[in-house]
């Protein structure tokens, strides 16, 4: 429905009223201005839940209803929702519920929708898995994978192999999604979960890239750059050019190089005012691993936090780093202190 | 679009009916009937319906589930004591808390406020032409309804469009106060929740210890402006680029407007933005009045300490004709939150409940 053209209200300045009557004139004001308002969302159709993919269709991966998940615990808040550990009754299965905070515009809610349904699709064994969608009570819930050991968050890992693993994991996330043209934007320890199984996943993406575009956090130092590349941050850095991809890198070695010092690598603490972070981050020299490390981790950590963008090395490209050394040789056997901690030997690429 | 359904349970409490709205149950007082949804509020499902005793429409908001999120509990308590005091013709009214059945079990909360027809946002985004009265009337009322806030020690700190629910008649009401806090109180920031990033004035994006009634003025100055141009001023992707955004209007600062800025390494980086001119807001809205210029330029300066302020744009000559001081008697005394962001579940029902009290002081000898 088109709204009415407005009439000019007779109030208008040309007939200004006599000052003796200015104590009435709100009142007069009220009267006159009539206006035919669009409704406020009246006509919203209830989104419908999403069918199953093809993808999941053919898979033939059985719809998992709402009603048949049980809420056991909350395990944790992140960047727009809260996340509930819950069982499937029939199967017994044990899942991840990422209940997404309410009050989005009918644009972002279908934003949010599309976001999910290109995740479903997602399938890399390096990748947090999103089963399925629901729109429950008005609020969007996702059901994603379990991961039982929780986030890598606050890790010190010093030795070298065991963050070779870990980073060839996460490098074959980043790879798949980076082939299926999907930018995770938010890469830190958090967002990196890990199982009893040693599997190590990326999570925690789409979603809440949505919800940042008009959003922060009240206390906005806090999580929201610390982990940032420098030409998001700053867009006069690099001329305005901007490679998703390669942001994805900077986070990433900012990231790995945390769990290799046990700190958060910039002279400043990343729960730092959003100034010095800002300063630590675009203003100064991308930090570099230590001198007591390999040459190999060295030169991968110089391959991740080039400044430009443009020199940044692709996941794919990283792969094949001489640090992601395939695990070695039987005859070099590894110390036994060690040999639990290892992830399982690296599962072969899909061809 | 409300459907009458059967209690849970099939167990129906004395004084309570059940409607099904949007798939949410509502579980409410006989006195109200549901109309019909009217949206999507903070939290929870908002529907239109009667009270049948007399005869009033209201709204009726339900957050389901308040105290699974700490936050949506505390935002809610805030709301509550705060509304319950305010008495303002252009702040939202909070008419009823329904009382829950269990006080130790109780999870889910419906507000009850006055019904209003659609909010400022959705105005400004709909091809309703807006006439100069139009603007004039809307930032009238919402400057009059802020300095009642103000003058009672408040600030509301999430003034945006949507926050502001306008009727037929363009009577407008400033709602959801969650955020709202009093002044000089010491409170640390609420970290997980989120805030409208471009109606937040400077000193905030510079992470500033020290603010006031004058970052609700820039929300209202973006908000003016989104009047008149009906689009966003400010539509920042990112904090720097919400600084960016505002630099590239205002111009470049002056050293001596930067001195509130008490964080070194932020005041640098101002300093190093590209020098810029600016952009004159007479150039952005061409069609607007004079006068409206001049308040708008008044308001969003960057430096807050010589901002307008809420009396000082009331009586500015864009509101002649429209504000009378002896109309606007302040707040009878200033309101005192006694809110600790760390209270746990119980506290918080415990505090929730005697809110409720206060609308339904037959309860109180009930030990449910």
């Amino acid at each position: 429905m088109r709204p009415m053209q407005l009439p000019p209200p007779s109030g208008s300045g040309a007939n200004p009223a006599p000052t003796n009557n200015s104590k009435d004139r709100p009142q007069r004001r009220r009267k006159d201005l009539t206006l035919p308002l669009p409704q406020r969302d009246t006509n919203l159709a209830v989104p419908l839940p999403l069918p199953p993919s093809t993808a999941s269709a053919a898979a033939a991966q059985q719809v998992i209803p709402f009603s048949e998940l049980e809420r056991l615990n909350r395990i944790g808040s992140g960047s727009g929702g809260t996340v509930y550990k819950v069982v499937h009754r029939t199967s017994g299965r044990v899942y991840a519920l990422k209940v997404i905070y309410g009050h989005h515009e009918e644009s972002v809610r279908r934003q949010i929708h599309r976001e999910i349904q290109i995740l479903r699709d997602v399938n890399d064994p390096n990748v947090v898995k999103c089963h399925e969608m629901y729109d429950q009570n008005s609020e969007i819930q996702v059901l994603l994978e379990f991961m039982d050991g929780g986030s890598l968050e606050g890790k010190h890992i010093p030795q070298e192999q065991q963050l070779a693993d870990l980073s060839r994991q996460i490098l074959r996330g980043l790879a798949y999604l980076h082939r299926r043209h999907i930018v995770h934007r938010d890469i830190k320890p958090s967002n990196l979960l890990i199982n009893s199984r040693k599997q190590v996943k990326i999570a925690d993406f789409g979603v809440g890239r949505i919800l940042n575009q008009t959003m922060d956090p009240c206390n906005s130092s806090v999580g929201t750059i610390a982990y940032m590349s420098p030409e998001r941050i700053n867009t006069d850095i690099n001329d305005g050019q901007y490679d998703a991809y390669a942001g994805d890198i900077w986070s990433f070695g900012v990231s790995i190089l945390e769990f290799y010092m046990g700190r958060f690598p910039f002279a400043v603490g990343r729960q730092g005012d959003w100034a010095s972070l800002m300063c630590a981050i675009c203003m100064s020299q991308p930090p570099e691993a230590p001198p007591s490390a390999s040459p190999h981790f060295k030169d991968f950590i110089l391959r991740c936090l080039q400044r430009d963008p443009s020199r940044r090395w692709s996941a794919s490209r990283l792969l094949e780093h001489p640090f992601i050394a395939p695990p070695l040789p039987n005859h070099n056997q590894t110390p036994p202190n060690l040999h639990q901690l290892l992830p399982p030997p690296p599962r072969p690429l899909p061809s | 679009m409300a459907t009458l359904v059967e209690p849970p349970n099939r167990i129906k409490p004395k004084g309570k009916h059940y409607y099904t709205i949007w798939q949410t149950l509502f579980e409410i007082d006989t006195k109200y009937v549901p109309i019909k949804p009217i949206g999507r509020g903070a939290y929870g499902v908002v529907c239109s319906s009667i009270n049948r005793e007399t005869n009033e429409k209201v709204a009726i908001k339900k957050i389901g589930n308040i105290f699974e999120n700490s936050i949506d509990a505390l935002r809610t308590l805030r709301e509550l004591k705060l509304l319950r005091h305010i008495r303002h013709e252009n702040v939202i009214a909070l008419k009823d808390v329904m009382m829950p059945i269990h006080r130790t079990s109780f999870k889910d909360v419906y507000l009850v406020y006055e019904l209003m027809d659609t909010d400022l946002h959705q105005i400004i985004k709909s091809s309703q032409p807006l006439s100069n009265d139009h603007c004039k009337y809307f930032l009238f009322q919402l400057l009059r309804g802020l300095k009642y806030l103000h003058s009672a020690n408040i600030l509301h700190r999430d003034l945006k469009p949507g926050n502001l629910l306008v009727n037929a008649n363009c009577d407008l009401k400033i709602c959801d106060f969650g955020l709202a806090r009093t002044n000089g109180v010491d409170g640390q920031f609420m970290t997980e929740y989120v805030v409208t990033r471009w109606y937040r004035a400077p000193e905030l994006l510079l992470c500033c210890d020290n603010y006031g009634t004058s970052i609700d003025v820039w929300s209202v100055g973006c908000i003016f402006a989104e009047i008149l141009g009906r689009k966003p001023i400010f539509p920042g992707t990112e904090c720097l680029n919400q600084l960016k955004l505002i630099i590239s209007v205002l111009g470049s600062q002056h050293e001596s407007h930067l001195e509130f800025i008490d964080n070194a390494k932020a005041r640098r980086f101002i300093k190093s933005l590209p020098c810029t001119r600016g952009r004159h807001f007479s150039q952005l809205y061409p069609q607007a009045d004079p006068l409206a210029i001049d308040l708008l330029q008044k308001m969003l300066l960057f430096d807050p300490t010589k901002r307008i302020t809420v009396l000082e744009a009331l009586q500015h000559p864009y509101m002649a004709g429209l504000y009378d001081p002896r109309c606007n008697p302040p707040a009878q005394v200033p309101i005192s939150l006694d809110i600790d962001e760390h209270w746990g579940e119980p506290m918080i029902r415990e505090m929730m409940w005697n809110e409720m009290l206060h609308y339904h002081p037959e309860a109180a000898s009930t030990n449910a």
